[in-house]
């Protein structure tokens, strides 16, 4: 067996986090290679640095056992690894001939699109794939996308091909097309690293499998010794001391009534409950539809079905979840939850306007007092006021993302990935917040991928996959098995 | 991919090959209606004025055309051709033997390195290519002003070399025509039968998959501004041809209307990365039909502008209804429909 | 301790540079102007010329909301020209000047809206809407006055430009002035001005806030209409008659001025005061070469490279920062790394 593709000891950095520690990684010629683990545990790290997007701060790579030093996306092709992302990079006005052959390299001269028809069109059926090679790329399904992605990689010497996550969006039928492929591909010699977190998929397809955890290879395994709960068990570890929640005493009135609510191509038919002062965790995995879920219910999304309620009153946009006392922290505070280039003050009392002004005039001393409390309150670190939100660090700029809400009155708290990118100290700062905000009558629902988070700061969980809600768990006596098995589909015991 | 369509979907996957056709039947149906109006209109000589117009439009309209295809826009080439214009009839007057050909590589060059200069603010200095033409448009007309010391060229200034091209030569065709049928020839082989122009369309289409299949759109983009300043540049000298008098004031003035809705009209999409130079030439001819017409018909000239505003306007209203209409359907569900 | 005193002259060099350009503009063309000749250096006289800009002005204003939204309206100058147009027809047709001045400020508030509608409703890039309407409006008052002009205006309006408030400043100037005040504390003591300012900084994070985008971008096209018709009732006044052709070229002074200003052309950031000093920067640029005899295309062009010149110099600046930066902290992460290891 040819090893086709080696990492030794890569590690990165981003910022202050390690977030690949040592990796050592090998697939064969021939071979399907499946990298699991959960959310951030570092698998698409290192794919990027496989197919040259990043480059490691230490360690290397090697493709057939000569070492590289991929300076771009570019060079991993030239040395024969190519990356098929979930939305394939096209071009949507040029046809499908054209995409395939946009960046050919070679002689101009005898070169015409017409004298690659036959072979193209040749590779297409090899991979089961019928489009129309005149056809607009913007008129192909996403699954036909894929494998004419697969296509223009074969038409340069392919030697690795990496694949992430690519059945997310695809019906069953095109996944088993999507196999035929990667199985033909396997025979002719390709190395195939397989990214995904349907659990029963990746142990049809897969020859061996390596899991990530919290950025190190826990251990690689061969798929005829492996079983769902071993690849569960091996991506989640020991299970954690969940003694930090306090039993919820059950409230009569409840802050949140969701009913059948779905978003078109995100979710369906989700229906929940937030009592006063319940914090309720939603787990699952990248592309379970709870980050659009919470969009939904707060009104920044639309939706397509089912209703929203809060403290019984019937919710339709974002304006009226702001009057109900709603608020929602997305997960993205770059984007979405700040305006990076506004200062701290002006972020802070964005949703509060109204009450700030006086007949939609503002009165910059209410507001400098309002935003000076809630950010001392919270203790987020600033030399000055007037700073702009970009310049704080991560754990400060989460706290100003909570800020503007939590200066509010609220009734009703969403929250998507609280601790992302935050540092120990201000971790234990928002969790103790959010305590005290339930503790005061605040109803919460907080989307977290951090297992030690999702276990430890709810009173209870709830774990969607593929756009449902599968599953409700009370926290106590709550394992990390168990909701990595809902999130993945495998049975439960 | 063929039977079960929705014909919304049909309609707007063919759009291209419909418009066409559809504009190059509002081109004959805009001149019969100028015939019954005023038979004057199909005289030869009329339709040789047009022909010479259009002529010149053309040439400018597949520059810009190449410059709207890369997401980007060109306000300046009136005046762009307003100094290609005047410094070679100024050369043509100073130096009455020299070679025609020679006067033609003066006016292309002229043009390329006013486009080159566009192309550097754009690319270079990042100027949003909005404002960057916004302001060559006012510098290059400045420069003409100049460069000619405000005295303007005469007729009797200008070699009959040039003025040869507007006349009907041996050939019975005058040259000003040939000169456009070239470009447009020209044109339509590069953007459909080179790969450097197929790349054109691609980073226009999507600029970031196109750094990921390692094309650069910044060096497309500076040298479309190049093409577009060389293609004014020869517009410059077809237009001393055919007006033989160059005025410092207004040579070269309004041009950016009449292409950019020619552009527009022949279903060159404003965002980028689609258009044929057979649709442009469609959008020439009514341009210039219409100019012409109404002018024979007797409307003053003054409903121009706002023809060709209210042009501008319901051709981008069109595309974009028309772009909405084909993503909604399009390739973001859920593997419905299969190429 | 070097580095807090080199953070408050950089916090107070921020506070500043928006108007840094504007401010150096204007110094070197009065200096330039002083140089070139005796007359320039005249204040009344200088105040009285600058009743011709005031036009501009008002339509800058405006333009300086919208840019911050990271709109932008190309049709300011032909709206301007149709909604002149209104007024020379509506009083040759009996109105009095009032009415006549009423109705053309309607107009240019209808046409602002038209531009907003397309723009927002239907979602147009407002680039190539306002480029239509340029032609378009510009066309319809073609179309209204043909090759006529409207003359015959009262004899207390036409060159009431030149009439002086307080004895000292002309009312041209009073009235932008007035404007400024107003658009300024819309701009900067409104909620809706703030909304304008973070919607132009990141258009998404503001609707998770709760702010709905199309009523303000529409507000700033209105707005812009309603000050081209004002300027319509300025410009008649000031030369007596209507012609089609009116403000002619106005787009790129107007463009000029608001970006000179410290607007960001992209969006979100921005001042009145800095757009009202820029405009007495480029007032002084067109008196010192006037004074001087430049011809009028000459003017433009200069005109044109302060505008490229203005976007162009800090981004040059910023990048010889960044490079400078980025070593920096390269440097600093290399021994960082070295330790950590």
């Amino acid at each position: 067996m040819t090893v086709a593709l080696t990492c030794e000891g890569v590690s990165k950095w981003f910022g202050d986090s390690k977030v690949l520690d040592s990796v050592d990684f090998a697939v064969d010629a021939g071979e399907i290679h499946a990298l699991l683990g959960e959310n951030g545990a570092g698998k698409s790290t290192l794919l990027k640095i496989c197919s040259g997007l990043y480059r490691p701060d230490s360690g290397g790579v090697r493709v057939e056992g000569r070492q590289q030093e991929f300076g771009s996306v570019i060079d991993a092709q030239a040395a024969g690894v190519a990356l098929i992302h979930q939305e394939p990079r096209l071009f949507p006005d040029l046809n499908v001939l054209e995409n395939i052959w946009i960046d050919f390299r070679g002689k101009s001269r005898g070169f015409s699109l017409k004298s690659v028809e036959k072979q193209t069109q040749d590779y297409l059926d090899e991979l089961g794939c019928e489009v129309d090679l005149r056809a607009r790329m913007s008129d192909i399904s996403v699954a036909d996308q894929q494998l004419i992605d697969v296509a223009s990689a074969l038409r340069k010497d392919l030697k690795v091909l990496i694949v992430d996550e690519p059945t997310a969006s695809l019906t069953p039928h095109e996944v088993e097309r999507l196999f035929a492929v990667l199985r033909r591909l396997k025979k002719q010699g390709v190395a195939i690293v397989f990214v995904g977190h349907r659990l029963s998929e990746i142990l049809e397809i897969s020859d061996r499998m390596t899991v990530l955890r919290d950025g190190q290879v826990v251990g690689s395994i061969r798929a005829d010794k492996a079983t769902e709960d071993e690849l569960a068990r091996m991506m989640v570890g020991r299970n954690i001391d969940v003694s930090g929640s306090q039993p919820y005493v059950q409230n009569e009135s409840t802050v949140l009534k969701v009913h059948n609510l779905g978003a078109a191509g995100k979710f369906r038919d989700v229906s929940l409950d937030v009592g006063v002062g319940e914090i309720v965790g939603v787990g699952g995995l990248v592309g379970s539809g709870r980050s659009e879920l919470l969009e939904t219910i707060f009104g920044v999304r639309k939706k397509s079905s089912g209703s929203v309620f809060v403290n019984g009153v019937r919710i339709g946009n974002v304006l009226g979840s702001i009057k109900a006392g709603s608020g929602l922290v997305p997960e993205d505070r770059g984007r979405h939850g700040l305006v990076l280039r506004a200062t701290l003050v002006e972020n802070v009392v964005l949703p509060s306007l109204r009450t700030l002004s006086f007949f939609g005039v503002r009165r910059s001393k209410k507001e400098l007092v309002f935003a000076k409390k809630i950010i001392s309150d919270l203790k987020v670190r600033t030399s000055s006021l007037g700073l702009e939100a970009g310049a704080l660090s991560g754990g400060n700029q989460q706290k100003l993302s909570l800020a503007k809400w939590l200066a509010r009155d609220l009734n009703l708290l969403l929250i998507d990935e609280p601790t992302r990118g935050v540092d120990i100290g201000s971790k234990a700062e928002i969790h103790s917040l959010i305590r005290r905000l339930a503790e005061q009558g605040v109803g919460v629902l907080v989307v977290s991928s951090d297992m030690r988070e999702l276990l430890s700061l709810p009173h209870r969980i709830l774990v969607m996959r593929e756009g449902e809600l599968v599953g409700s768990l009370p926290a106590s006596g709550a394992t990390e098995e168990a909701v990595i098995k809902l999130a993945s589909g495998v049975k439960l015991a | 991919m063929r039977a079960g369509i929705p014909r919304g979907r049909f309609f707007a996957m063919n759009l291209a090959r419909f418009r066409d056709a559809g504009i190059g039947g509002i081109v004959l149906g805009v001149a019969i209606i100028f015939w019954l109006l005023n038979p004057l209109f199909m005289r030869p000589e009329n339709l040789f004025a047009i022909l010479l117009s259009v002529g010149i439009i053309v040439v400018l309209a597949v520059g810009q055309m190449f410059v709207i295809i890369s997401r980007q826009i060109d306000l300046s080439i009136g005046s762009t051709l307003g100094v290609a214009a005047m410094v070679t009839a100024m050369v043509g007057r100073d130096f009455p033997n020299v070679p025609t050909i020679f006067l033609v590589i003066v006016a292309v060059g002229v043009g390329a390195l006013l486009g080159a200069f566009n192309g550097f603010l754009v690319v270079g200095a990042k100027i949003p290519a909005i404002i960057a033409t916004l302001g060559t448009l006012a510098i290059y007309r400045g420069l003409v002003f100049i460069v000619s010391d405000n005295i303007q060229v005469n007729p009797s200034e200008i070699p009959t070399g040039v003025t040869a091209l507007a006349r009907v030569s041996t050939v019975g065709i005058p040259p000003i025509v040939l000169i456009g049928v070239m470009v447009v020839l020209a044109g339509w082989y590069f953007t459909r039968r080179t790969m450097t122009g197929l790349r054109l369309y691609a980073v226009g289409s999507n600029p970031e998959a196109a750094i990921a299949r390692g094309l650069s759109p910044l060096r497309f983009q500076f040298w479309v501004f190049v093409a577009m300043g060389a293609l004014a540049g020869l517009g410059g000298l077809l237009y001393i041809a055919r007006f033989s008098t160059v005025n410092p004031a207004d040579v070269g003035a309004g041009f950016e209307l009449q292409v950019i809705s020619a552009v527009v009209i022949g279903g060159t999409n404003i965002f980028g990365g689609s258009g044929s130079v057979v649709g442009v030439l469609m959008g020439v001819f009514l341009v210039g039909i219409l100019a012409n017409g109404l002018t024979v018909i007797g409307v003053s000239g003054f409903w121009q502008s706002a023809a060709y505003g209210a042009i501008i306007i319901i051709a981008v209203v069109v595309d974009t209804l028309v772009r909405r209409q084909m993503s909604s359907g399009g390739s973001k569900g859920k593997g419905k429909h299969n190429g | 301790m070097v580095d807090s005193k080199v953070s408050t002259l950089a916090s107070a060099g921020k506070a500043l540079g928006p108007f840094v350009p504007a401010l150096v503009v204007f110094l070197v063309a009065m200096v330039w102007g002083t140089l070139a000749s005796p007359f320039f250096f005249d204040i009344p006289i200088l105040l009285l010329h600058s009743g011709r800009y005031m036009e501009i002005g008002l339509l800058a204003l405006a333009m300086t909301l919208v840019i911050i939204h990271g709109d932008i309206d190309l049709s300011v100058a032909s709206n301007l020209a149709f909604s002149a147009a209104t007024l020379g027809l509506v009083y040759e047709s009996g109105a009095s000047i009032g009415a006549a001045s009423v109705v053309a400020i309607a107009v240019g508030t209808s046409l602002g809206l038209v531009n907003g509608l397309l723009v927002i409703v239907v979602g147009l890039p407002s680039l190539v809407v306002t480029l239509g309407t340029l032609a378009l409006y510009r066309g319809l008052s073609q179309i209204a006055l043909g090759d006529q002009a409207v003359t015959g205006y009262p004899e207390t309006f036409v060159g009431a430009d030149q009439n002086l408030v307080f004895g000292l400043i002309p009312l041209p100037l009073t009235i932008f002035l007035i404007m400024a005040a107003l658009i300024g504390f819309l701009a900067h003591r409104t909620t809706f001005g703030f909304v304008s300012l973070m919607l132009g900084k990141n258009q998404v994070a503001t609707m998770f806030s709760g702010m709905q985008p199309k009523m303000n971008r529409l507000i700033a096209f209105a707005l812009s209409g309603t000050m081209a018709g004002f300027a319509a009732v300025l410009i008649t006044a000031r030369l007596g008659s209507t012609r089609s052709n009116l403000a002619l070229g106005f787009e790129l002074l107007v463009v000029t001025v608001v970006v000179l200003g410290g607007t960001d052309i992209f969006g979100g950031k921005g001042t009145i005061a800095g757009t009202v000093l820029a405009l007495f920067a480029v007032i002084a640029v067109r008196e010192a070469l006037a004074i001087q005899n430049v011809n009028g295309q000459i003017q433009d062009a200069v005109i044109g490279l302060i505008l490229l010149l203005t976007i162009a110099i800090p981004v040059a600046v910023s990048r010889l920062w960044g490079r400078a930066k980025l070593s920096r902290r390269k440097a600093l992460l290399g021994l960082e790394k070295g330790i950590k290891q």
